[in-house]
Formats: structure tokens, C-alpha cells, sequence
């Protein structure tokens, strides 16, 4: 069953548009305080929209590879994939893409800003 | 001091405390007024005030550490004061070390330098007008400070020596993530860059460590002081060279490499003038791509912090989506795309 009204990324982004709208009202540290929290709240926004559908590109890119990225990590550290670094690169690069997408998609170079 | 609640605030009893610090010092004529609380931090508690002496009067800073995270980059407040001490007597422009906290003080872990007039603010240090001339010579004099500090015999910071980042510096990051268990798969073919490509035969000199655009105060003039060396260690010159130069630091300046104010080859050429060792740009890159993977590492530390519970705040909550921020320049720095 439908739950009501607003949806969670309405919700999400009525509480941005609230601390948006005092954040000029505050000084110092709680001003900064209020520019972290939108900023974190946009974040939300953005993984609530494109996080699935990321899930399931990497699960299926990394599908060859060790089975989470904590073992994925620990196997690159081991020197054991040391041979397929040129490999592994593009792969771990579209990753970090992805999370940049969701944290500030503006911080990329204009070469991967798309898509 | 008119504080309504004098005897609970802790606040007060650390003013009066330290107005007893000062007297032990400096006599019982002595006083200290204007007070201004300037961080109440998680980490640590920033106090202005004048020393009034007589008919003089002296702006101050107390500094005292609050709060000492487990696993902490970050050295203690004693080996500060002391890198103060040394970097003064070989002429790097530092806030005065005053007096440190002695245990009958019951101030804890801390000391008080000499206040410092001037701008830290990189947004304002890089854009502003009035501080058009400071960096013009920006380059030349950070190139003084470092190698006048590099100059520095590391015997006198030999209590530096045993600490993790002088051991090894790619080692003590990589302990400091695996504390914090986050697993970050393209920081490690980072890392893997890194050790199969050590620069070889660094002397070993004292470093600051955390030498920046935001960690120094500056006037229209330009540098007046060196602050933060809590990151200090001893280890490789161009070590001090990549954190200057890391795109991180730059702060939007991309294609001024140094401190998003100067460029590289000035740099590296005043730094020879000042009697420096030759510049070895490669190891400079070496150190850049350790910069980035060092910046995660903080950042990570930061958001653990605020998850674990340690010390929350949403300052601390977006270090940590900032991470791959880093990550994203560290992967475009390994292939060329950014320098």
C-alpha cells in the first residue's frame, strides 16, 4: 500500500529547502553547521534518486572481482592484483565517479560530468 | 568576570586558572583582561586575552587540548610548544611561545603564544585585492620558511624521531584507515603506486607537516606566522612540497599549483636560492599522490569520529561524503588528467 504524502525525497528536500531559507539568519559555527547539513541533505537526495540503480551497475561491473569491497581492497594491498592494476583502474574510477555523482557531481571534470 | 554561575561554569574556573598561571609568571601584579573565547572545540580550547604587566599590555592566545582522539595523527601539545621554540630559533615566523602548562597550573595539556594579527581565510588570502602583494611574494618567502625550517639539524626534534609518520609515513596512514574500517579500493591501487615507486636516499630533515594555505596567518605584506604543527615529524624535504602543492590546496586555483597562489617553478627555484636541496619534482609527485591518500585518510577520520559517536557534528558527517572528492582527484592525478 501507498503511504501518504509527501514521499521521502519531498521530505527530504522540504527540510534542505527549510535549512536553506534560516541558514542567512545564523553567525559562525552554527551558520556552517546549517551549509553542512544542506549539503548532506542534498547528498541524500541524490543517492535516494541514483543509488540503486548504481548498486546494480557496480554489482554486475565488479561481478569478476573478490566479493566485497572491503575483500577488494585487501587483495589490491596484498600486491596479489598487482597484474591487473590497468584492469582494475577504469573499474575502480567509474566507482568513484558514481560516489562523486552523489556527493557534489559539480566537483568532475567536464569529461565525466555526463551519463 | 560577571559570569552568573561562576562556580559551575567550567569556563570560569579555567580563567581563573589561568590568571594564576600568569601570576606564577610574570607576578603577582600581573592580570589578564578582554578575554574572548575563540573555539570551544572538540579537539581543543582557543582563548584570546591581553596580559596586562604594569602599564603594558600584550594580546595573548591560550590553547589547551581537550579532547585526544584514539589512534590520533595529531602530536601532543608539549612536542608543539616545542617545535615553536625550534622553529623560531631558526627563523620561521611562528606565533611566540610563551609559557607552556606546568601540572600546578591544573590546565592540562596546553600553552599560551603571542596573538598574531592577520588573515587565514584562503578564499579571501587567494581573491581578495589587499593581499594582492602578499602573494607576489608568496612563493619566495614559503620557499624561505621551509628550507630555513629543513635546514633545521632534525637532533633538535629528536623526540620526534619514534613517532609513526617519521617511521614511515605510508604505513602510519594505512594503520589510521584500517582503525577506521573503511575500505577504499581505489585509495589501495593508490597505494600500491606508491610502494612500488619510494624515493630513494631522502635526507632526513624536520618537517611542519600540515604546510598550507590556511594554516599560516598573512597580511597584506605577507606570511607573519606558521601555525598547526601538530603534524610535524621528521622525514622527506619534498614531502612538504606535495602537501603545499596538492590540488586540494589550491581551492579552486588549479593552475597555480602552489597554494593555488604561485607557480611550481618559482617555487622550486627560490627554495634553491634559500639554500634548499635541489627540488626532485618527481619525488614532489610521489608526495602528492601520498598527499591525496593522506587527505582521504583525515577526512575518514573526521566521519569516523562523527559515527563512532566520539565527537558528532555534521561539519564532521560531510568529511566523510567528501572523501571521494579526494579520490577522484587522486585517480585523475595517477593518470595524468590533473597535475
Amino acid at each position: 500500500m501507498h503511504r501518504d504524502a509527501p514521499e521521502l525525497p519531498e521530505i527530504l528536500r522540504t527540510v534542505r529547502e527549510f535549512v536553506d531559507e534560516i541558514t542567512d539568519r545564523l553567525g559562525g559555527q552554527d551558520r556552517y553547521h546549517a551549509l553542512c547539513t544542506s549539503y548532506l541533505l542534498a547528498v541524500a537526495e541524490r543517492e535516494l534518486a541514483q543509488g540503486p540503480a548504481v548498486d546494480e551497475a557496480e554489482r554486475v561491473m565488479f561481478s569478476e572481482w573478490a566479493g566485497d569491497s572491503g575483500m577488494l581492497a585487501a587483495q589490491i594491498r596484498s600486491g596479489a592484483l598487482d597484474a591487473q592494476w590497468e584492469r582494475l583502474f577504469p573499474l575502480l574510477l567509474t566507482h568513484v565517479i558514481n560516489k562523486v555523482r552523489i556527493s557534489k557531481p559539480e566537483h568532475l571534470h567536464p569529461m565525466h560530468r555526463d551519463g | 568576570m560577571n559570569a552568573p554561575n561562576a562556580l559551575s561554569d567550567p569556563l570560569v574556573t579555567i580563567i581563573e586558572r589561568l590568571r594564576a598561571a600568569v601570576r606564577r609568571r610574570f607576578g603577582e601584579a600581573a592580570d589578564i583582561d578582554r578575554i574572548d573565547v575563540a573555539t570551544l572545540g572538540g579537539s581543543n580550547r582557543t582563548l584570546l586575552f591581553d596580559l596586562v604587566d604594569g602599564a603594558a599590555r600584550r594580546r595573548l592566545v591560550f590553547r589547551q587540548e581537550t579532547y585526544t582522539l584514539p589512534n590520533s595523527p595529531f602530536i601532543a601539545p608539549h612536542p608543539q610548544f616545542k617545535l615553536l621554540q625550534i622553529a623560531q630559533r631558526h627563523g620561521v615566523p611562528v606565533p611566540d611561545p610563551v609559557f607552556e602548562f606546568a601540572p600546578e597550573d591544573e590546565l592540562d595539556r596546553g600553552y599560551v603564544v603571542g596573538f598574531v594579527e592577520g588573515e587565514t581565510l584562503p578564499r579571501r588570502l587567494l581573491h581578495d585585492a589587499r593581499f594582492a602583494d602578499a602573494r607576489k611574494v608568496f612563493s619566495a618567502e614559503a620557499a624561505g620558511i621551509l628550507a630555513r625550517l629543513h635546514a633545521a639539524d632534525p637532533a633538535e626534534a629528536a623526540f620526534l624521531a619514534d613517532t609513526p609518520d617519521s617511521l614511515d609515513p605510508l604505513a602510519a596512514q594505512l594503520a589510521r584507515l584500517d582503525y577506521y574500517g573503511e575500505a577504499h579500493p581505489a585509495l589501495e591501487l593508490a597505494v600500491r603506486w606508491l610502494e612500488q615507486r619510494r624515493p630513494q636516499h631522502a635526507r632526513r630533515v624536520l618537517l611542519h607537516g600540515d604546510f598550507r594555505v590556511g594554516n599560516m596567518i598573512m597580511g597584506p605584506e605577507g606570511i607573519r606566522a606558521v601555525l598547526d604543527w601538530e603534524c610535524s615529524h621528521l622525514g622527506d624535504a619534498m614531502e612538504d612540497f606535495g602537501w603545499l602543492c596538492l590540488r586540494s590546496w589550491r581551492f579552486g586555483n588549479h593552475n597555480l599549483a602552489v597554494g593555488g597562489i604561485g607557480q611550481r617553478a618559482a617555487f622550486y627555484a627560490a627554495y634553491e636560492a634559500a639554500g634548499g636541496q635541489p627540488v626532485n619534482p618527481e619525488a614532489v609527485r610521489w608526495w602528492e599522490i601520498f598527499g591525496f591518500v593522506r587527505w582521504m585518510v583525515l577526512n575518514i577520520m573526521q566521519a569516523h569520529g562523527h559515527w563512532s559517536g566520539e565527537r558528532r557534528s555534521p561539519a564532521f558527517a560531510a568529511c566523510g561524503r567528501n572523501t571521494c572528492l579526494i579520490e577522484y582527484d587522486l585517480l585523475m592525478s595517477l593518470l595524468g588528467q590533473y597535475d
